[in-house]
């Protein structure tokens, strides 16, 4: 398995590197339609292709005036509307759903942990402050790892990262369905009204060799039917992003995932900033430190009144969420990233 | 060949061999090769031919007595070396010892992991007492085991005392800063980065079977495809002789003894005499100590634990691992083992459980 380092540092207990870049990049040119002419490696033909695939599924169609240049970007098409992608330049600054699905590929031979929900929270659960794990369901059955007894809410998740089937939350074990893929499910703490979530994504600064926040997006929970809001097609959110250094987060906006439909207005005023947010950067920074080097992976972290629970880690970043206030991708530690990388 | 029937759960190995279709498998084909001839054939009637042709070692005639038993019911070597394959990209968190460390903490005891040496970069502390040492600071006195990081691969292991900063072992000693040196030059020899973690002291019941070795209990851990209930497929008790001088593999001299699954009861050990023949034994040859017969302290529990690790890592299709019980009798992780099938296949073909053998076929190993 190739394995995708930067160039001078090399972290210890690790093979040399085999081939680094994904694909080559011009040093010039960074844009989304240049990307995709130069995808020639199997790995990523086979994303490009699952993306055009996602693309065309989806309903109600496009129009091909729209739908062409949206696709040969590697947008899909709920984003043309999300981040008002009229001009072409402005799509340059934003990360794409094809780099998105490629972005993985980056974590080489530490894909694994991040690809499987149950195999991170074996390897992390001592290192990073994370929701109690209580079982799996996979082949038909429920295979609980603590007693049996405990008292929910309960949140069942696709095992795999790639699976994007939504999450789906239930008062107790009985109600979870033993049937199709497997799912991890966690215990969730008693919705507290207020609640946020904050979803941090993290990328290596291939100038720095140190994880940086790429981007940070508060997104307020709602109590829906008693027990948590949960994410999925259709489903609204309201986000508001954060400033990595200080915390403080803008207005809340609106989406509708997977809507074509007008994106809602933004609030006028900023959302209340993260409590702790100094706590919970150290927190996961701390955490970052002890598990090998990760090229990319997102976590979605409780806000609580200490530095924080991680409910989910994924190396599958959420563009929408993530960028429903502004692009991701302008930064330095991204552009170099993208640079090194070869994304 | 045998004149007894083909077992209808076996696989066929000259037809596998025969219809390897891709390049990843050609490559594997093409390594089996080169060990092939590099076997030692125990100076036993072999057939290498056969033995070729159905992706055997040389030394497997006589460990499997071929001449009597049906080879398609027995793991063969080249499918033993692929095994890990099974695992797609999980492989390695079998195969790294970091990893499988972090994964199996919680389930049984794991030795704790003092520093990594990576290839090109500087030794790295992984635990306080080591830092403490490093640092000439007080510190506790520790048993260190020194291994490459990642299993399969070729390099040297030791293990040394640790006291106030001096080590000694392996007929040398002095201070920390000159053991960095030495396995720093181990690891570029090997191109291997190396790992220091606990080294554990087994227990009396182990140390009973032979106290001249560091003993292991190996089992093959896997899931029913089917049922998707989890399955120990074989366990065996390995340990050394005087003969192999503390080593534990058969070629070398090596013992093993069944492990009854459901019992816990051990079964007669076997190994290789001097003169290259199977002997099957109820006593050690050297010592005397009876092996057969023995149970294996805490096995309900023991059998309990590793059901609950292949029940709750979906993600583990067959996993391989080395153990060892402590002096309280508790279960401690070594590592995994080596693919090696001898150890279990020279008591009974493993492909006889209509189990093991559906996930071989299904993995199309």
């Amino acid at each position: 398995m190739t394995l995708f380092l930067p160039k001078g540092t090399r972290p210890p207990g690790l093979h040399p590197a085999a081939p680094r870049v994904i694909y080559k990049t011009v040093r010039k040119n960074l844009s989304h339609e240049s990307r995709i002419g130069r995808i020639d490696r199997s790995e990523t033909l086979n994303e490009f292709h699952a993306f055009s695939e996602d693309f065309h599924a989806r309903r109600p169609r496009l129009d091909p005036e729209y739908a062409g240049p949206l696709h040969n970007r590697g947008f899909l098409p709920d984003k043309g509307v999300l981040f008002d992608l009229d001009s072409p330049g402005r799509a340059d600054q934003y990360l794409s759903d094809l780099q998105a699905r490629i972005l993985p590929l980056v974590n080489g031979t530490r894909q694994a942990a991040l690809r499987n929900r149950l195999l991170f929270w074996r390897l992390h659960r001592a290192s990073v402050a994370m929701a109690e794990l209580v079982g799996s369901v996979q082949g038909g059955r429920l295979v609980l790892s603590g007693e049996a007894g405990l008292p929910g809410p309960f949140l069942t998740r696709p095992a795999l990262t790639s699976d994007a089937t939504s999450p789906s939350c239930h008062a107790d074990l009985s109600g979870i369905d033993r049937d199709g893929p497997e799912r991890i499910i966690l215990r969730l703490p008693q919705w507290q009204a207020g609640q946020r979530l904050l979803r941090v994504a993290v990328i290596h600064d291939p100038g720095t060799g140190l994880p940086v926040i790429l981007g940070a997006t508060v997104i307020a929970l709602t109590d829906t039917l008693g027990s948590w809001q949960v994410d999925g097609a259709g489903a609204t959110l309201r986000v508001a992003q954060i400033d990595p250094d200080t915390g403080l987060c803008g207005p809340y906006g609106a989406m509708i995932r997977g809507s074509l439909s007008p994106t809602p207005p933004t609030e006028p005023d900023p959302a209340p900033p993260v409590a702790n947010w100094w706590a919970l950067r150290i927190a996961l920074t701390g955490a970052l430190a002890r598990i090998p080097l990760l090229g990319v992976a997102q976590f979605d972290i409780l806000e609580t009144a200490d530095s924080g629970i991680v409910l989910d880690v994924t190396d599958r970043l959420d563009t929408a969420s993530l960028q429903r206030h502004g692009p991701l991708m302008g930064s330095d530690a991204a552009i170099r990233f993208l640079k090194e990388f070869g994304l | 060949m045998s004149a007894t029937p083909t077992l209808p759960l076996g696989i066929d190995h000259k037809d596998y061999i025969k219809t390897l279709s891709d390049t990843e498998k050609h490559f594997a084909w093409k390594r089996y090769t080169d060990a092939f001839w590099n076997s030692d054939p125990l100076g036993g009637n072999a057939k290498a031919e056969f033995l070729f042709r159905r992706g055997f070692l040389r030394d497997k005639w006589v460990l499997y007595n071929l001449e009597r038993h049906d080879a398609e019911a027995y793991v063969s070597d080249f499918q033993a070396a692929e095994i890990r394959q099974a695992n797609g990209i999980y492989a390695n968190v079998l195969d790294d010892r970091m990893l499988l460390i972090h994964t199996l903490t919680g389930y049984c005891a794991v030795p704790r992991i003092h520093a990594l040496r990576g290839l090109d970069a500087d030794e790295v502390s992984l635990s306080p007492e080591w830092a403490a040492h490093r640092a000439g600071r007080p510190a506790a006195d520790l048993d260190i085991q020194i291994l490459p990081l990642l299993s399969g691969l070729q390099g040297r292991m030791e293990t040394v005392a640790l006291r106030g900063g001096t080590f000694t072992g392996f007929g040398k000693e002095g201070s920390i800063h000159r053991l960095s040196n030495i396995v720093k030059d181990w690891s570029l020899a090997s191109r291997v980065p190396y790992l220091f973690t606990d080294a554990f002291e087994q227990g009396p019941f182990m140390s009973g079977l032979f106290p001249g070795s560091k003993n292991r209990l190996s089992v093959i851990l896997t899931r029913d495809l089917t049922s998707w209930e989890p399955l120990v497929v074989a366990a065996v008790l390995r340990f050394g002789s005087r003969r192999s001088e503390g080593r534990l593999d058969m070629a070398a001299g090596g013992m093993s003894a069944p492990v009854d699954i459901q019992s816990g009861q051990v079964g007669q050990l076997a190994c290789l005499d001097a003169k290259n023949r199977v002997v099957h034994a109820k006593t050690h040859p050297d010592l005397g100590a009876r092996i057969a017969g023995l149970e294996v302290p805490g096995w309900a529990d023991i059998r309990k634990t590793l059901l609950r690790i292949v029940d709750e890592s979906s993600y583990m299709r067959v996993a391989m691992l080395d153990f060892t019980l402590l002096q309280d009798g508790s279960l401690a992780l070594l590592g995994p083992s080596s693919t090696e099938m001898a150890p279990y296949q020279v008591h009974a073909p493993l492909l006889q459980a209509p189990a093991f053998a559906e996930v071989l076929r299904k993995l199309a190993l």
